[in-house]
């Protein structure tokens, strides 16, 4: 292999993982937000207490949270093929990627809005505050720059998840060190994908903490 | 304007009911700034948070300018707290909103157009002197400052009633003045009735015109500021006056006199108190020359409420026993209220109560503890 075709086939295979990690990421938040929201308001005492609804959704997540990613990817491939039409390939992957995702999300989400002050929410509700706004006016702003923080960890998360993707035709970096890397011993290809992995999460770390840090600047 | 109707309100904390309101009634007039007092964990918290039903009471009835609090729910109750602002401890502001945008947020759940809101935000920060602190966010504000945002914030909607739970709490004595002057000219100014949290004495001293004490969930004292600080009747707020006045702890020298006075018939250890007029006589200089009975300041303290003077005075007295009891009769006809001190526990106010439980809450009694059914004298 050429070093021409070496740098395109190892572009194609960042392309792929950027793809996959980044609808994965996207639709894990747009569903996991909402989720994570749900498990904080429920809780007792709190805007929406309502403790069936809440263990119910707890149960789910742990649920979620404890199968293996593998297992999960070729477990739920029947649900994969009526959301994309096929059950291999690189969209496909984001099927899994994204059902794995939600849960951390959602446990993230959570940690994030309980250390919102108890305190903020009162001062919102003797206001007359409803839960809506509750939500969208106190909750999520005052939480935002610990929330980019948590994107940041389930986009790297997803980065790590994204490499197994291979498994089921999805390709990606992983997927390349393993085929090329390891199957036919190529150190060189090993060693670029895990450099270029490497500094794919450093990219998306130094920017999530970069947006965190500008959004929450003047809070102290 | 707020008013209280036979409240109970218990918490669960692991396996022990805890009672935080126990059969509360009260009444505060319109207009009025009403001060709650008690020690910490005494109820004054949960009481205030019933009011706005941050804590929905277990039994009982809320009324807020004639609304019954109690029989709403939902939109409805949140339509009513929208008259009904609040000041905490700890302030509360949003981390993640400017000073004006903090002081808007009211404004925003209540749905008030754009330039409606930045107008009114504009005054309120003229109101509280913040004016120049608009763009600036909480973290860069003193605790002060942050106070007085969230008194913008309170008056955003206009509201009846300001309940303020224990504003100045967290602030150095300077600060707790200025805090305490402007609830003060809030209330004069916009008529706007104030319930004061508190469990300093001089803050009630300061603004109040009526003060409640709570002890362990019951009202155990209720009225006009200057009679309660003057006449204390229960041992409760003996000791926080007595703290106030400076008699908490009288030096050990005082309490030797006390003990050697206890010893003798011809020695009294008397507190002595004085209201309004009562302070310009020369009374002890009277019992001196008249009674022949010689008077030994111990402590004393004078002090004005709301512009009338008391003063409280504890002097060992020596002499004939008759002529001191002529003495001590001709000091109450003097206007002046006289106990004579046996106990040196008296003194240090370490008796307290802590009151029988009267049961109301768990059967239902309405036997309790009414604010002005107690009789003044």
């Amino acid at each position: 292999m050429s070093s021409t075709l070496l740098f395109n086939v190892v572009l194609a295979s960042l392309g792929e993982t950027l793809y996959m990690v980044g609808a994965s990421a996207a639709l894990s938040i747009v569903i996991g937000l909402p989720l994570g929201v749900a498990l904080v308001v429920t809780e007792r005492n709190h805007i929406m207490a309502n403790a069936p609804v809440n263990q119910v959704l707890s149960a789910l997540v742990n649920v979620g949270r404890s199968i293996p990613f593998v297992i999960l990817m070729v477990g739920i491939m029947p649900f994969t093929r009526l959301v994309t039409g096929t059950s291999i390939g690189t969209t496909a992957a984001i099927v899994p990627l994204t059902v794995a995702a939600v849960p951390f999300v959602a446990r993230v989400v959570e940690t994030s809005l309980k250390e919102v002050d108890g305190g903020v929410v009162e001062a919102a509700q003797a206001m007359g505050a409803s839960p809506w706004e509750i939500i969208m006016k106190v909750l999520l702003p005052e939480a935002m720059p610990s929330l980019i923080l948590g994107a940041t960890l389930t986009a790297i998360n997803l980065v790590g998840y994204s490499t197994m993707a291979g498994a089921i035709g999805g390709g990606g970096l992983g997927d390349l060190a393993v085929r090329y890397g390891y199957q036919r011993f190529r150190g060189d290809v090993m060693l670029i994908t895990v450099v270029v992995l490497v500094l794919l999460v450093q990219a998306v770390q130094m920017a999530g903490g970069a947006i965190a840090r500008k959004v929450g600047a003047r809070r102290g | 304007m707020v008013q209280l109707e036979s409240v109970c309100k218990t918490f669960r904390v692991g396996p022990t009911t805890v009672v935080a309101l126990d059969n509360v009634s009260l009444a505060i007039p319109r207009g009025e700034i009403y001060g709650v007092i008690g020690l910490s964990g005494a109820g004054k918290s949960t009481l205030v948070r019933c009011i706005n039903m941050l804590e929905s009471p277990d039994s009982g009835r809320i009324f807020v300018d004639g609304v019954e609090l109690t029989a709403l729910r939902g939109r409805a109750l949140r339509e009513a707290r929208k008259k009904i602002g609040m000041v905490f401890q700890h302030f509360n502001l949003l981390s993640s909103r400017t000073v004006f945008e903090n002081v808007s947020l009211p404004l925003e759940i209540a749905r008030a157009p754009r330039r409606e809101r930045a107008e009114k935000v504009r005054s309120l920060l003229r109101l509280v002197g913040l004016d120049d602190k608009a763009d600036a966010y909480p973290s860069e504000l003193s605790g002060g400052q942050k106070q007085r945002v969230g008194i913008a914030r309170a008056l955003a909607n206009d509201p009846k009633v300001l309940l303020c739970d224990e504003p100045t709490s967290s602030l150095d004595p300077e600060t707790t003045r200025t805090i305490l002057r402007l609830l003060k000219r809030i209330n004069a100014d916009l008529g706007i009735t104030v319930v004061l949290i508190t469990h300093e004495m001089n803050a009630v001293k300061e603004i109040c015109g009526s003060v409640a004490v709570i002890e362990s969930g019951r009202l155990i004292e209720a009225g006009p500021v200057l009679d309660v600080f003057t006449r204390p009747k229960h041992r409760t707020t003996q000791a926080l006056v007595w703290g106030l006045t400076r008699l908490a702890a009288p030096p050990d020298w005082a309490l030797e006199i006390l003990a050697a006075a206890t010893k003798s018939p011809r020695k009294r250890v008397v507190r002595l108190s004085f209201v309004g007029k009562a302070t310009g006589n020369p009374v002890i200089s009277s019992v001196v020359r008249d009674f022949g009975v010689d008077v030994n300041i111990l402590t004393a303290h004078i002090d004005h409420i709301g512009g009338v003077p008391f003063g409280t005075m504890l002097v060992e007295l020596s002499g004939e026993p008759a002529r001191m009891d002529a003495a001590l009769a001709f000091l109450g006809d003097a206007g002046a209220r006289v106990e004579v001190v046996k106990d040196s526990r008296e003194l240090s106010g370490e008796t307290w109560t802590s009151g029988e439980p009267t049961d109301a809450c768990t059967s239902g009694e309405a036997e309790g503890s009414r604010a002005h059914g107690r009789g003044w004298e």
